[in-house]
């Protein structure tokens, strides 16, 4: 009874809402953009509470607790292992929400699951991701705000009942405002979540998300406890030669990120396979581990900006800088394998911040005249590293940009966020998130599971109804076709229906009143014979894949097994999206 | 970027002996030098008269243009070639033919290929133009007069892609092709 009475008010206050918008005739637009700022506004809020649940556990775990058994030295080897002691019963109990990086998690329940995140994983990871990093696990928190951010979107969406696009819309809403919020970067928050959590780019979901970022970043900055943000100091590039310097830094930094990424993943794999305890002891493991290092380099331990900051200041020397890049990719491996609650992002600056404050040193040693700053190679690394593991370089480049305030930077961080990306593209197809659901068996690329796409073909979605045409049609004939609505495309067959060409009307509409060129031009001279086309049995994500390199809305299917090219039928793209949208609710109807 | 563009001063016949279409591009062909132009000039003139047989393109007027897309063609080309008595073309109008162009270009220049006809028959449909044509003594004379057609000559969006004194070797198609 106790929740029904619950029901209804929610009930009751949904209605008095959506009464009031139906009153004022809102367009869709306007609905989004009014639910964006509500997302926004509770984004902000969220990353606060966050913020100061890790201040809470740090104090308990590297004050109160000390104090308690007298302040010992070897004390801190033992506290992430403490800490972790305490994520046994979440993980225990809500082993899904309380384990891992929240950002493949978020990118699948926008891929797979129309957007809906269970309202519990909102308190359930920032209660684990507050244990681990407050007791100095190695670890972020923009990876668990960003989860928080897109479950309180989800949570608003599913108040408003709104589905389909506009669900994916307000989880890329929370999540741009969790990662604005907490970075105080608003326009990285909005191209992490296009890049990154939607996976692609469009007007539609652009205006909501920035109106999120831009409320939760207000927020924040109004409330946040100072000094919690990272904060960099201005940039100077002093020679363009530079630029040179800082294409080395990119391939290296690409480098590092996928050494990281394959380092979390068979940290992950090795406590999967080997570790002598079950799943929710896991962490305590890995916590002594991080313990360990942490005794010698206590700069590894938790999420504190200051070890960037020094490094970027130069404070340390190279071999320190060397070390930390070393460890601090153990120590995370080792935090988030055995199963501690954080992000990646924070690590990928701190690696970033250390690998390119080495080089910067090297740089400077070779051409003292030309990279007389080795602080400048360290802020640009952190970016570096940053985009190359996420494959996200356009947030990357602007949070570089947002965070030291310089335009200067901007140069140097394109160059080395654009190399760092692609060298990692090269060396391993995956991001460091997408990796982590191929390992589940969930291919994600561009915002799309994969999986469906693989297991239906062209013959599926296949249209029979094809405009053929014989070669020898007069050019006003040909005309007469395109004016009278056959399509954009007709397709020149033979006798026999094998495939010669196609002609688009995009071609030739720039004489479409003008008759000049009739009974000079036939069909067959207008139409295009280099023709791109799908087999009936190729699969839809190969299909996918040849719509995202040729500029046409519709490819045809040929059998061409037999030398010749019979032209079966067409698939569109728009049919294509349409059959991945129906299998993708089958799923999650199956699941739910 | 100009008609005469793709018209060498080697290209242009004034006086030829064929009176039937065949025999005729068959003369045309073999009265030039194409090197640089054509591949293999014999294999061109297969497809050329392939295309012939499959259609007329005498439309008429007194003109034809045979024309083909050949992978011979190394670079779009035109070849003009006159006759004061007259052709038998099949022509649209029945009417003998006294201006032929025969026009060749590789496959991947289709845009701008369908062009340069355009404009061509454009060009050849004002009588003037004809006429001057006609009258001409020497080559010279005939490509001041193709020269003439060098206004408005493509489509803006063509005109962005073609430079003025140089033919570029690839006119990025419109999507299709790629």
């Amino acid at each position: 009874m106790k929740h029904s009475g619950k029901d209804d008010i929610v009930r009751s206050l949904r209605n008095r809402l959506l009464g009031y918008f139906r009153r004022y005739q809102l367009s869709d637009q306007t609905f989004l953009i009014i639910v964006a700022v509500i997302v926004g506004f509770l984004g902000g809020l969220g990353s606060i509470g966050f913020e100061w649940m890790i201040e809470i556990g740090q104090h308990f775990f590297f004050k109160i607790v000390p104090e308690l058994v007298g302040n010992p030295a070897w004390l801190i080897i033992l506290i992430p292992a403490f800490g972790a002691f305490f994520l046994a019963p979440l993980i225990y109990f809500f082993p899904v929400e309380a384990k891992s990086d929240g950002v493949p998690a978020t990118m699948q329940a926008v891929a797979l699951k129309g957007g809906i995140i269970k309202v519990r994983t909102f308190s359930t990871r920032m209660l684990a991701s507050a244990i681990t990093l407050g007791s100095g696990g190695s670890a972020g928190k923009e990876g668990p705000i960003i989860q928080i951010g897109a479950s309180i979107g989800s949570a608003v969406g599913q108040f408003f009942k709104v589905s389909g696009e506009r669900m994916r819309v307000l989880v890329g809403c929370g999540a741009a405002a969790g990662l604005a919020a907490i970075f105080n970067a608003p326009i990285a928050g909005v191209l992490f979540a296009l890049e990154v959590v939607l996976g692609e780019f469009n007007l539609h979901s652009f205006s909501p998300i920035v109106i999120s970022s831009v409320v939760a970043t207000a927020v924040s900055r109004a409330w946040l406890i100072q000094g919690a943000a990272l904060k960099l100091p201005p940039y100077m590039l002093f020679s363009y030669w530079e630029i040179f310097f800082y294409a080395v830094l990119g391939v290296a930094a690409g480098i590092v990120s996928v050494w990281f990424t394959k380092t979390l993943h068979g940290m992950e794999k090795l406590f999967e396979k080997f570790a002598p305890v079950k799943t929710h002891w896991q962490p305590i493991l890995g916590g002594l581990g991080v313990g360990a290092i942490g005794f010698f380099f206590p700069q590894i331990l938790g999420c504190s900006y200051d070890p960037i900051t020094q490094a970027i200041q130069g404070d340390f020397i190279w071999q320190t800088l060397l070390a930390l890049l070393a460890l601090k990719i153990v120590a995370t491996a080792l935090t988030l394998g055995s199963g501690g609650s954080g992000g990646i992002l924070y690590p990928c600056l701190f690696m970033g911040a250390t690998l390119g404050g080495v080089l910067g040193l090297v740089f400077n040693i070779l051409a003292p005249n030309i990279a007389p700053n080795a602080g400048g190679y360290a802020l640009v690394g952190m970016g570096a590293v940053l985009g190359a593991a996420v494959q996200a370089p356009m947030a990357a480049i602007m949070m570089g940009f947002e965070l030291t305030g310089s335009y200067a930077v901007i140069l140097p961080l394109m160059t080395s966020c654009v190399l760092a990306t692609v060298v990692h593209r090269r060396l391993m197809h995956h991001s460091i998130y997408t990796q982590a659901l191929t390992d589940r068996g969930i291919d994600i690329s561009a915002g799309r599971e994969m999986g469906i796409l693989t297991n239906l073909t062209a013959r599926d979605v296949m249209s029979r109804q094809v405009s053929k045409i014989p070669g020898t049609l007069t050019y006003n004939e040909v005309m007469q076709l395109f004016l009278r609505g056959q399509g954009n495309y007709l397709y020149t067959t033979d006798e026999e229906d094998n495939l010669e060409g196609v002609i688009s009307f995009q071609d030739i509409k720039e004489f479409v009143y003008d008759d000049q060129l009739n009974g000079l031009v036939y069909a067959k001279d207008l139409a295009n014979t280099d023709v791109v086309y799908v087999t009936p049995d190729e699969t839809l994500a190969s299909s996918l894949n040849k719509f995202s390199y040729i500029d046409m809305e519709e490819l045809p299917v040929v059998a061409s097994d037999d030398g010749l090219r019979r032209l079966l039928g067409i698939i569109t793209r728009t049919e294509l999206m349409k059959i991945y949208r129906q299998e993708m609710l089958k799923r999650v109807m199956i699941e739910t | 970027m100009q008609l005469a563009q793709f018209l060498d001063q080697k290209h242009v016949i004034l006086d030829i002996q064929g009176r039937e279409r065949l025999v005729c591009l068959q003369e045309i062909l073999e009265g030039v030098a194409t090197d640089g132009y054509l591949r293999n000039k014999m294999k061109a003139l297969d497809e050329l008269t392939e295309r012939e047989q499959l259609a007329t393109t005498a439309v008429g007027g007194g003109m034809a243009i045979p024309h083909v897309f050949t992978d011979e063609a190394r670079r779009p080309l035109l070849i003009m070639a006159r006759s004061r008595e007259g052709v038998a073309f099949e022509s649209l109008d029945s009417k003998p033919v006294h201006l032929i162009f025969v026009a060749m270009a590789p496959r991947k220049d289709k845009d701008l290929f369908i062009n340069i006809l355009y404009h061509l028959v454009r060009f050849l449909k004002i009588q003037e133009n004809f006429d001057d044509l006609m009258a001409v003594k020497d080559v010279p004379g005939a490509l001041e007069v193709i020269a003439r057609a060098k206004d408005n000559l493509l489509s803006e969006k063509l005109k962005r892609l073609v430079k003025d004194e140089v033919y570029p070797h690839r006119v990025p198609g419109t999507g299709i092709s790629r």
